[in-house]
């Protein structure tokens, strides 16, 4: 892309409503959808009551406090406790995927912000489930994002790199001290804290390497893995000029001392990339990164920068493309239909289908997200998922529709009113071609003799008006800017 | 050291559940099949094989394979008697409407025995050139008086209302049996308003272009695009927009195509500013400028006449004449006037009486109106039913069955075969009606009513392929995922003649997830794909 300042100026100043930037059902549902996986109408009429201060604070305190997803019983289940449960492994592995990726999807639905950051985390620390599989491993990995998404980044970083995901993955487990690998230091600063090139050397790895040896013991596959100073590069390594005979917590003790401020530009760019614009105002980066340097605290740089200007302004609402997730996460809080389970369970299939595949992004870099998830294939795959929903609510529970309809538009009469009610709903901007809404009204009234409207015989008690809104929402869900948040 | 296994071929999610039965409601199961409708998506990352015609298609001699059929669809139910006034019962006529009868001197006679109205004069040009034929008394038995059901029976032409397809849809399946991973490079009809009706729906796809409006469908016919790409808002939403919209454009695959013809084709003469004006004006230009597509459906509104019919049905019926007299002196400036037949169709006709608001309510049966030099000669075809024996309540009694007419077209008009026709119409053989064209002897060959047949049976815990090989040959089946990716091989062997069954499920050997799939078979040289659900 071309280099130029971005056309966003504002600070990260806190944002404080005016005539110009009112706080209106526009920024509130900007913020649910940035924040969390959108919100029904009754949480944004809430969130108008409140100033955003209040409600940023809210929405972030919600996510503080949840608990994290229960400890399942296979939490530690290794092939052998299959085995003594007279279970089959693959049956049982599949099983718990499953079970847990449901749970997080439930969780996107409830606790937005955890679960988003949850995503958001496991494409920064990314592991490919394909590569490790088995289910305890998944647990582990995923039980450190759960616990460190909103807390010390530096903490998080020394985590993550002993979870068994991690190892296997970025081959830690077969870094030791006769044959080095350098996969997880190389991308440990790369990556995960530093960026390319930025502050370290190919020396500097190479060393670090050493440092991270002795992680490399397990009974098989199916079980954790331990550090065992058999394997441990017992000898001086030099990283970033400190000289010194460093294990892995040394690590990230001298990267942290030597390397603050750049750790903090990396991330605070990433955040910023993830909750903002994959546009990037470095000067509103750079301001995050002054403050992050200070604490490393996550909680503390977002609620900083969602409360900011920059974050609620006018041009920087829609600017963002969905993820298969956003998108589907977002048509169902936004509609409120019901879902039959298998179809949640479905959800796992369809997403990864059109491109997001729950860990297992792409590669070690992650899913680079916004305009990477589109093509026309993926764009025709989003479509057919979407109309698959929306059958399926035809199918199951019809008299949804004719509510949405009525919750949307206070129960008019008047179809150009109802369809724009329901079209505004969705996007994130009224749209840009007022014509349309005109055509969309066109599709909604269906078969219905003109007179009928005109003559306001017609209203959402008829029983037209289930079949009606279905074909008003295949229409919609075709519309470019569906596909914006 | 360790044993790194990765597991590719695992697939998360659920395993298939044995749920208790669920009644899916049969028209939105098959409705949801199908990619996003006609004339959008290709599949993804599917490689363009040449399509060989079927049979069918190649049967169509040159001579009639530019015949183009032209569906105005008079939306709200037509008031017959007031469009093709019965002068020879002109009495019972105005007993029963004193105040909305047309009064005779304000009618122009077609014949001794039938009039029309001042606001249909513009049609006398094509009547006098015998242009124009009325079929009397078009209905079926107990005749729906309800817009939905009236219109959902006029296209399925299934009079209990269970069918979820079209009768055009079902010809569009047979003449189109690769359509989902092969679709024609043209779209195979034109459809302008009546979104949502089941006219071009086949058994697993909508077979239409479809828009809402003629503004719509000229501002793609002249940009090319769906979706403007000439004006944004600024800043990093308007980049954004572009790019949604750039891609949304190219998914669908029809909008080039259309404004190329629409380029190629001129407007002669100029059309009334009118609903029935624009979209004629833009069918013309689209006829002419070659796209080649041959079906088109336009539709007038307001027919629903309860009250101030009068007024109302004048300004519809000067707009119905002008525009499709205009129409076909359009056509004929560029030699296609002679291949294009134009009919209208109402889902029923309105009382013999008026009704206490100048009006009428919703009736029967009706007249059905045909244009076009290529039904040689104007007429009256059947029998008008007898004013003064309807069925106690105003409503006329049917003469004429509406799908001998449709069998009529498909036959003779369009010069389907006739055993395809019969199929098109749900397997029952209609009479043909002699409407004034024909399809010129082809020495066909008899087709092989035993041909191949293929079709997904769902049971509660299974989708089962079933297969019809007339012959041994050797069959080959594969299944995709939506994205056009191939999933897995259901069957490569020789098969012998007859029906057989192939379980998905249990084929294939990779756990599938509920959804949608695609399958696609192979015999001969010819390619079948459809839709399947695995639920």
């Amino acid at each position: 892309m071309a280099v130029f300042t971005s056309c966003i100026t504002s600070s990260l100043q806190p944002y404080v409503p005016t005539t110009e930037s009112p706080w209106n059902e526009i920024r509130v549902r900007h913020a649910f959808r940035r924040i969390g996986y959108d919100a029904s109408k009754s949480m944004v009429n809430n969130a108008l009551t409140i100033s955003p201060d209040v409600f940023i604070d809210q929405l972030i305190n919600e996510s503080l406090n949840a608990p994290n997803w229960p400890t399942p019983a296979w939490a530690e289940y290794t092939n052998d406790d299959y085995d003594n449960l007279g279970l089959d492994f693959d049956e049982q592995t599949e099983a718990n995927h499953g079970e847990l990726m449901f749970g997080l999807i439930n969780q996107m639905q409830t606790v937005g912000l955890k679960s988003r950051l949850i995503m958001f985390w496991s494409n920064h620390f990314v592991t490919r489930l394909e590569n490790y599989y088995a289910s305890n491993h998944l647990y582990e990995y995923f039980n450190t994002l759960e616990t460190h998404a909103l807390g010390n980044f530096e903490d998080f970083v020394r985590a993550i790199g002993k979870t068994t995901a991690m190892l296997i993955f970025l081959n830690g487990a077969e870094n030791t001290s006769f044959s080095p690998n350098e996969n997880y230091a190389r991308e440990l600063y790369e990556l995960f804290t530093l960026g390319v090139d930025n502050g370290y050397t190919q020396q500097d790895i190479v060393e670090t390497s050493k440092a991270l040896t002795g992680y490399n013991h397990w009974q098989n596959w199916t079980y954790p893995l331990y550090f065992d100073s058999s394997t441990f590069s017992d000898t001086n390594k030099t990283i970033f000029n400190q000289t010194g005979n460093w294990d892995y917590d040394d690590v990230i003790d001298i990267l942290f001392q030597q390397k603050a401020p750049l750790v903090a530009q990396h991330i605070c760019k990433k955040l910023y990339t993830y909750f903002v614009s994959a546009t990037v105002n470095e000067d509103v980066v750079t301001e995050m990164a002054n403050q992050f340097v200070l604490d490393f605290n996550i909680e503390n740089i977002l609620r900083t920068l969602f409360k900011s200007q920059h974050f609620f302004d006018q041009k920087t609402i829609g600017t963002q493309i969905k993820s298969p997730y956003d998108m589907s996460i977002s048509y169902l809080k936004v509609t409120g239909f019901t879902l039959q389970q298998e179809f949640y369970e479905g959800m796992i299939w369809f997403n990864g289908l059109i491109g997001q595949l729950m860990f297992d992004p792409v590669d070690v870099a992650g899913w680079q997200g916004d305009r990477d998830w589109i093509n026309s294939s993926t764009l025709g795959g989003r479509w057919e998922i979407l109309q698959w929903f929306i059958w399926h609510t035809w199918d199951s529970n019809n008299e949804e529709l004719r509510t949405f309809a009525i919750e949307s538009s206070d129960n008019s009469n008047d179809p150009y009113v109802i369809t724009k009610a329901i079209i505004d709903r969705f996007m994130p901007l009224e749209l840009f071609s007022v014509e349309d809404y005109q055509a969309a009204t066109d599709v909604f009234k269906h078969d219905l003799p003109e007179n009928y409207y005109e003559n306001q015989i017609w209203n959402l008690q008829w029983t037209s008006v289930p079949y009606q809104v279905v074909l008003l929402l295949i229409h919609v869900i075709k519309f470019p800017e569906f596909q914006l948040k | 050291m360790c044993d790194n296994q990765s597991n590719k071929e695992k697939k998360f999610g659920t395993s298939a559940h044995d749920m208790e039965h669920k009644k899916w409601n049969r028209r939105s199961f098959l409705q949801a099949l199908g990619l996003s409708g006609a004339g959008t998506m290709m599949l993804g990352g599917m490689p363009l094989s040449a399509s060989s015609s079927t049979k069918l298609a190649a049967a169509i001699s040159d001579s009639e394979s530019d015949r183009i059929l032209v569906i105005v669809r008079l939306k709200g139910g037509n008031d017959g008697l007031n469009t093709i006034v019965p002068i020879y019962d002109y009495d019972t006529y105005a007993t029963n409407r004193p105040t909305i009868k047309h009064n005779l001197n304000d009618l122009t006679a077609l014949t001794p025995d039938f009039g029309i109205p001042n606001a249909m004069t513009d049609l006398l040009n094509l009547w006098d050139s015998g242009a124009m034929k009325v079929v009397h008394g078009v209905g079926y038995e107990n005749h729906s008086q309800s817009h939905f059901a009236g219109s959902d029976i006029w296209a399925s032409i299934d009079p209990t209302n269970n069918s979820t397809s079209g009768w055009l849809g079902r010809h569009f399946e047979e003449l189109y049996p690769e359509y989902l991973l092969n679709p024609p490079v043209i779209p195979a009809a034109v459809q302008i308003g009546s979104i949502g009706n089941l006219i071009f729906d086949g058994e697993s796809n909508n077979y239409a272009f479809s828009v809402a409006n003629p503004e719509q469908l000229e501002a793609i016919a002249e940009s090319g695009t769906v979706h403007d790409m000439t004006s944004f808002p600024d800043c990093i939403y308007g980049e954004q927009l572009e790019f949604m919209r750039g891609t949304t454009n190219t998914t669908y695959q029809y909008a080039g195509t259309i404004h190329d013809a629409y380029s190629n084709g001129v407007n002669s003469f100029e059309y009334m500013d009118s609903e029935l004006g624009k979209q004629l004006s833009i069918v013309a230009r689209l006829i002419k400028g070659n796209l080649g597509t041959k079906i088109y459906m336009v539709t007038l509104g307001g027919f629903d006449t309860h009250a101030n019919q009068l007024e109302e049905h004048s300004t519809l019926l000067t707009d119905l004449s002008n525009s499709i007299k205009t129409f076909f002196d359009d056509l004929t400036q560029g030699g296609f006037d002679d291949k294009v037949l134009a009919m209208s169709i109402s889902e029923f006709g309105r009382r013999t009486f008026e009704n206490g608001s100048n009006g009428t309510d919703h009736g029967k049966a009706a007249p059905l109106m045909l244009f076009g030099p290529a039904i040689e000669g104007n007429g009256f075809v059947g029998t008008h039913p007898d004013l003064t024996a309807d069925d106690g309540e105003g409503n006329l009694n049917y003469t004429q069955d509406f799908r001998e007419v449709y069998a009529s077209i498909l036959e003779n008009w369009l010069c389907i075969e006739s055993g395809l026709v019969d199929e098109a119409l749900l397997n029952t053989t209609y009479a043909r009606v002699d409407l004034g064209f024909n399809c010129s002897a082809l020495g066909v060959e008899d087709f092989n009513r035993d041909r191949f047949k293929h079709y997904v049976l769902y049971t509660e815990t299974d989708s089962v392929l079933k297969i019809t090989n007339p012959y041994t040959q050797h069959t080959v089946v594969k299944l995709y995922d939506i994205m056009g990716r191939e999933i897995g091989t259901l069957k490569n062997a020789m098969l012998f003649a007859g029906e057989h069954s192939i379980s998905v499920k249990n084929t294939i050997s990779t756990k599938l997830n509920v959804g949608q799939y695609i399958y696609r078979i192979s015999v001969g040289n010819q390619n079948y794909s459809k839709s399947l659900i695995i639920r």
